[in-house]
């Protein structure tokens, strides 16, 4: 006799016991609902997060030191970056005042720019900056398709300074001027 | 009756990579500002960017001077020897009587320049090319178009008191140079505003001379000169009459103060 067939027999006699009738076997189906959202992550590329840059001359770190990015998802995905404070700086196109990030040393700041590029490379490469007139995130956002290329696509931020670039439109003090950016990303 | 129910249980999952929609990274800026100092030269005026013309003028006493040897004895007649001829010749009667007049100076050449920088900023002035005078001197060289060398010194002043400094007045004029002993004619300066000269010695420039940008305002402004002689060539004899072009390099350096 088989293990499975004694394990019946003594399901029935159990069943027997406690007064119910001969045991038959019934399924029911459950409606079951699997609900994958929209998701994306970014990850540094790289052992540093870093976006470094010696003034004077003017300079960007454009076109290949910027710190990269990988967005990892199953849907579209848009990146927005943002520094962490901001201040005004008389430049050609706005003559009262651009809104840049803004780094600082000992209280005093030099402003900075931002370009965003993302995807960084291949079809649907595009690029957004500060928009200058306001403080705020890079405009417009940018937004890829993850899921066409396997669920990745890599980013990249690039920084941009001047050594004029100062509320007073004078020289800043030697050093080293401090700031951070967020990047975000957001799945749709 | 108790239905037994055996049920296929399926969990229901939501699948998600991350908790939610959206994730951010921060990036960090590290801006550095370098020590650094810039000099900016007008193309104008005497001088077109460190580049010169100085301007040997005609002398106007051959008849006069020689007329005036004649009076003053020291023109002695053709007995002489070629040592004395070229001692008492009339350009020496020139400059000693109607130096002004019969002798016009060579002009100097003013190269203002302004300098920006965050730092310690320091400025040396070196000919482009040297001559050799016949005293051993080293000074600057410039060139006629038919090769001749004139030379010339550099002064160099820096940072001058203001913007519009100027030399002070007369110093055009024949006797505030022409027998030039170190250019007194700066006057009563601050003491941070200081000025040096070729030290005469073949391809040295200028001693430094040095500025705190930031105690200046971030600006500060100088003055190159560049002052001939006649007689400053290597033979010792006069140059002649005509135009001599030359060059002077300019360095500024920065450091932190």
């Amino acid at each position: 006799m088989q293990r499975s067939d004694r394990q019946l027999i003594a399901l029935c006699a159990a069943a027997a016991l406690f007064g119910h009738p001969a045991l038959a076997a019934d399924e029911q189906d459950v409606p079951v609902t699997i609900t994958v959202v929209p998701t994306a992550s970014i990850a540094i590329i790289g052992t540093t997060n870093l976006l470094y840059l010696e003034i004077p001359p003017a300079g960007s770190t454009i076109p290949a030191s910027g710190v990269n990015f990988a967005i990892t998802g199953n849907a579209n995905a848009s990146v927005t970056a943002e520094p962490d404070s901001f201040v005004s700086i008389p430049t050609f196109d706005y003559p009262t005042g651009e809104s840049m990030g803004r780094a600082v040393l000992n209280g005093n700041p030099v402003g900075y720019r931002l370009r965003l590029d993302f995807p960084a490379v291949g079809p649907g490469a595009a690029s957004s900056r500060l928009p200058g007139y306001e403080d705020g995130p890079t405009t417009p956002p940018l937004a890829a398709n993850l899921m066409a290329t396997g669920g990745t696509r890599n980013g990249r931020i690039h920084l941009e300074a001047s050594p004029d670039w100062t509320p007073t439109g004078g020289l800043p003090l030697p050093g080293i001027y401090v700031g951070s950016v967020t990047i975000t990303v957001t799945a749709f | 009756m108790v239905a037994v129910l055996f049920a296929l249980l399926t969990v229901v999952a939501f699948a998600t990579l991350r908790a939610s929609a959206a994730d951010r990274a921060t990036v960090h800026v590290n801006i550095t500002v370098l020590p650094f100092a810039a000099v900016d030269i007008p193309p104008d005026g005497n001088g077109q960017g460190t580049g010169f013309i100085l301007h040997v003028p005609s002398k106007r006493c051959s008849i006069l001077g020689a007329f005036l040897g004649l009076l003053t004895g020291a023109w002695t007649g053709p007995w002489q020897n070629a040592w004395s001829r070229e001692r008492y010749s009339e350009d020496n009667y020139c400059r000693h009587w109607f130096a002004d007049w019969a002798w016009p100076v060579i002009r100097p050449v003013r190269i203002p320049f302004t300098v920006t920088g965050n730092a310690q900023a320091t400025v040396t002035v070196t000919p482009s090319s040297f001559l050799k005078l016949v005293t051993n001197r080293y000074l600057g060289k410039a060139l006629a178009q038919n090769g001749d060398p004139l030379g010339y010194q550099s002064v160099v002043h820096f940072p001058v008191p203001s913007a519009g400094y100027a030399w002070l007045r007369g110093w055009e004029s024949y006797e505030d140079w022409n027998d030039w002993r170190g250019w007194g004619g700066f006057g009563s300066l601050p003491a941070w505003s200081r000025w040096a000269k070729l030290p005469g010695i073949n391809g040295a420039g200028t001693p430094p001379l040095s500025a705190d940008m930031v105690l200046r305002g971030m600006k500060a402004w100088g003055v190159i000169y560049i002052v001939a002689r006649r007689d400053w060539t290597s033979n010792g004899k006069p140059a002649h009459p005509g135009d001599y072009a030359g060059a002077v390099d300019l360095t500024i350096t920065a450091e932190n103060r």
